[in-house]
């Protein structure tokens, strides 16, 4: 009966479809299943960047540079994705390749994003072995639950991310009644020389793991990792769809014994151990206009206060003086070190709100897709507002031209940072 | 009476005399029950369940009877599927049925409703004609569990297309998954619905993100709920029907707010009770756009549907959207298949 079908389907696609005036064809060989896979996309970004010769970051890392207030840098990526299947096994690899040619010159490197073995015995069990993703929380900008995951760039939150080597299993289940689905994901994390060695202390196995309920039709995520390489953190999320145009999701993590360090203006290195409570709450909204509005709220509870970030801003300004008297830049090269570095995360401080508005489609334009998103730091009152043209009309081609403004005081998280805008045209082809 | 009546809803076909009078007399329907009062609600053990209440074509409860195989240690509910043939049943109605039941009832040519509230609703709106027709429609355009292949075409005003091929599969009344092949762009992207809840998964993002039904995955005029479309019947109520020589007109309203679309009106032929057009509207009226179904073909083992959905919409003048269909099989999935879990391993099922 099936051969009937495919060949009634074969004799009336082979000659196209004659409909009215128009003709439409569906090849069955478009959906012929093979065993390998090989995709992925090459993208070109120049990107032109707006300096802001006063700010403290720009003195810390471009101090001994020309003064310039424009600058020019280029990438071309490419992501390699290629899998095998055979029966219930599949072998997959992600590598990335960034090529870069900045004031420094000329760069490049490739990264093994993802690479690993899953076997799927069963619809309701799996496991697998290698270097992955896991992608933890619901949140779109932040994700504070994400215990196993490199952070995300809130600029780019859809951006591939180089995973971590684990081990991980999957247990599904699905019922009838209020509790639809339950679902366990344990992991184990090996963090050794060579193996995820900069995710935390060495020389120790972590266990980790996602229970899922969706309950009352909402998805919601218990969460956990034991102590380890990091010290023991709980977390849980949600998401759950109110109308048809209306999404709540949030999160909320415990970390145990996190350990800040900071230093003041005189560069004086101190810690404060204590419990760190971070959460998000978010929503997505589509208007009957077909604007999409993206709108969070993250508490970060492991992040710096304005006061520990004006006495680093200061400390900057102490070496940069420093640098320019007598030509010592042992100051800001402590600076650039300071904290181990967690002084240049993206968002380092404490409260952010994070809001986009993309609007479908306008002016009847298909596959146009015009945004704004803004980051507004809550604290400091600094921000940053990024407009963005989107267009994918032309079959596997994404072009992409994003700017962003950094507006804010001296002594603001984005009133300091190296940049006062930039823009960037992302050309993008799948293949 | 609670939205979720008709919430998980399985026919596999009803009787056509039920859309015509002169052969509403054959219907006779037994409701799964756990006491005698039809007031109460349907029973979830379609072959264990301790009595049958059975009904006319009216409504009228006829006659009591208890199930002799309540307590059977084996195949129950083969037998009671058989014991219900025996009685001139043509519609069983139950929460749930176990597979060789079902196997049973295919066998006697009984048809079977899979329904949850109480038993003298269901009754109610089973006997509704215009229900009636929807619940068939349902059926004709596709079985219960299968998988197909659809190419969906975004078509320009000025002539320039684009286009998505996905792989389809669904279970039951609330479960549908979809897998994008093509373009490149797009592969290995999958939406999961669930009842009202739909996620969608990017690779690159790499973990599901709820969507709601009105956003779009695919640009143009199709919206989420288009892609992951629900049996009619499992998310409106017809309000009116009415008819000429050819046609049926039946006047659709969501049962909930979470339906994409707050009515319908639709046009079945008579004859193969297939959809011949379809207006989307809004609470107030508003068109939203014009669903036409064209090519009916047959796909084999009884699936005989249109093959060709064409769509416009005043929002979007002079843009239109087509959906053409290919490899429509019956398939039976397990429901661990349906879940945030399984979404990146949708392609596993492609056989």
């Amino acid at each position: 009966m099936r051969l009937c079908a495919a060949l009634a389907v074969l004799l009336t696609i082979s000659h196209g479809m004659a409909l009215g005036e128009e003709e439409y064809s569906f090849d069955l060989s478009e959906i012929e299943k093979k065993p390998w896979h090989i995709g992925g996309y090459v993208e070109l970004r120049p990107v032109l960047f707006g300096l802001d010769t006063n700010a403290a970051l720009h003195k810390l890392r471009l101090y001994d540079h020309d003064k310039e207030n424009v600058r020019e840098e280029y990438n071309l990526t490419a992501l390699l994705d290629g899998s095998y299947s055979k029966d219930d096994t599949e072998f997959r690899g992600v590598v990335n390749t960034d090529l870069m040619k900045s004031y420094r010159g000329w760069s490049e490197e490739t990264t093994l994003y993802e690479g690993y073995m899953s076997s799927r015995p069963s619809s309701t069990f799996n496991f697998g072995i290698g270097k992955k993703t896991l992608k933890w929380g619901k949140g779109y900008a932040w994700n504070p639950v994400a215990f196993l995951d490199r952070p995300k760039d809130p600029d780019d939150p859809e951006l591939a991310r180089e995973g971590f080597v684990v081990t991980s299993a999957d247990y599904i289940r699905s019922f009838d009644g209020p509790l639809k689905t339950f679902s366990f994901t344990p992991v184990l994390m090996p963090v050794y020389e060579h193996i995820n060695d900069d995710f935390g202390i060495n020389n120790r196995l972590n266990f980790a793991g996602k229970i899922y309920f969706l309950l009352y039709d909402t998805d919601i995520d218990l969460i956990f990792l034991a102590s380890g390489s990091k010290t023991s953190r709980y977390g849980m999320d949600f998401s759950r769809n109110i109308t048809s145009n209306f999404e709540v999701h949030g999160e909320l993590a415990f970390v145990n014994d996190y350990q800040k360090r900071f230093i003041n203006s005189d560069g004086a290195l101190f810690s404060d151990k204590y419990d760190a409570t971070s959460y998000l709450l978010g929503l997505r909204y589509l208007t009957k206009s077909e604007t999409t509005y993206i709108f969070e709220y993250f508490h970060n509870a492991t992040g710096f206060a304005e006061s520990e970030m004006t006495d680093y801003f200061s400390f900057i300004e102490r070496g940069y003086d420093t640098y320019l008297t007598s030509g010592d830049d042992s100051i800001l090269r402590k600076a650039s070190n300071a904290a181990g570095g967690s002084y240049n995360r993206r968002n380092p401080m404490r409260d952010y709100l994070y809001l986009r508005a993309s609007q479908k489609e306008p002016f009847d334009i298909l596959y146009f897709t015009p945004s704004l998103t803004g980051i507004f730091n809550t604290a400091d009152r600094s921000f940053s507002i990024g407009p963005e043209l989107l267009y994918t009309g032309v079959k596997n081609l994404e072009l992409r031209l994003k700017t962003i403004f950094l507006v804010g005081d001296s002594d603001t998280e984005f009133g300091e940072k190296q940049n006062n805008c930039r823009a960037e045209l992302r050309v993008r082809y799948y293949f | 009476m609670k939205n979720t009546l008709f919430s998980t809803l399985v026919v596999l076909s009803l009787v056509p005399a039920v859309a015509h009078a002169a052969q509403k007399d054959a219907v006779k329907i037994a409701v799964a029950s756990n006491s005698k009062d039809a007031a109460s609600s349907i029973s979830d053990k379609a072959g264990k369940c301790p009595y049958y209440l059975m009904f006319d074509s009216t409504g009228q409860l006829i006659e009591v009877v208890e199930n002799p195989y309540e307590n059977a240690q084996r195949g129950a509910g083969q037998q009671t599927a058989d014991f219900l043939a025996n009685k001139g049943v043509t519609l069983i109605i139950a929460g749930d049925f176990g597979e060789k039941m079902i196997g049973a009832m295919r066998g006697n040519s009984t048809d079977y409703l899979q329904l949850q509230g109480t038993i003298d609703d269901a009754v109610k709106k089973v006997l509704s004609p215009g229900n009636q027709i929807l619940l068939k429609l349902d059926r004709n355009l596709s079985p219960e569990s299968y998988e197909s292949y659809r190419k969906l075409i975004n078509i320009e005003p000025d002539g320039r297309r684009k286009e998505f091929i996905l792989f389809v599969i669904k279970k039951g009344s609330e479960k549908v998954g979809v897998l994008f092949l093509a373009p490149a762009s797009e592969k290995g992207r999958s939406a999961l619905r669930l009842g009202d809840n739909m996620w969608l998964y990017i690779p690159n993002v790499g973990k599901p993100i709820r969507i709601t039904s009105l956003q779009s995955a695919v640009g143009g005029i199709f919206n989420n709920s288009d892609i992951l479309r629900l049996d009619y019947a499992k998310e409106y109520n017809v309000q009116q029907t009415e008819e000429n020589d050819k046609e049926y007109v039946l006047h659709l309203k969501a049962k909930t707010k979470t339906v994409a679309y707050d009515k319908l009106k639709m046009w079945v032929d008579k004859d193969t009770i297939l959809p011949i057009r379809i207006e989307c509207l809004t609470e107030a009226s508003m068109l939203i756009k014009t669903i036409y179904f064209k090519q009916t073909k047959d796909f084999g083992d009884k699936i005989v549907r249109p093959s060709v959905i064409e769509t416009d919409s005043p929002l979007y003048k002079g843009y239109k959207s087509v959906i053409i269909f290919a490899k429509i099989q019956k398939r039976t999935f397990e429901d661990e298949v349906f879940t945030l879990t399984f979404m990146p391993n949708l392609e596993t099922l492609r056989q």
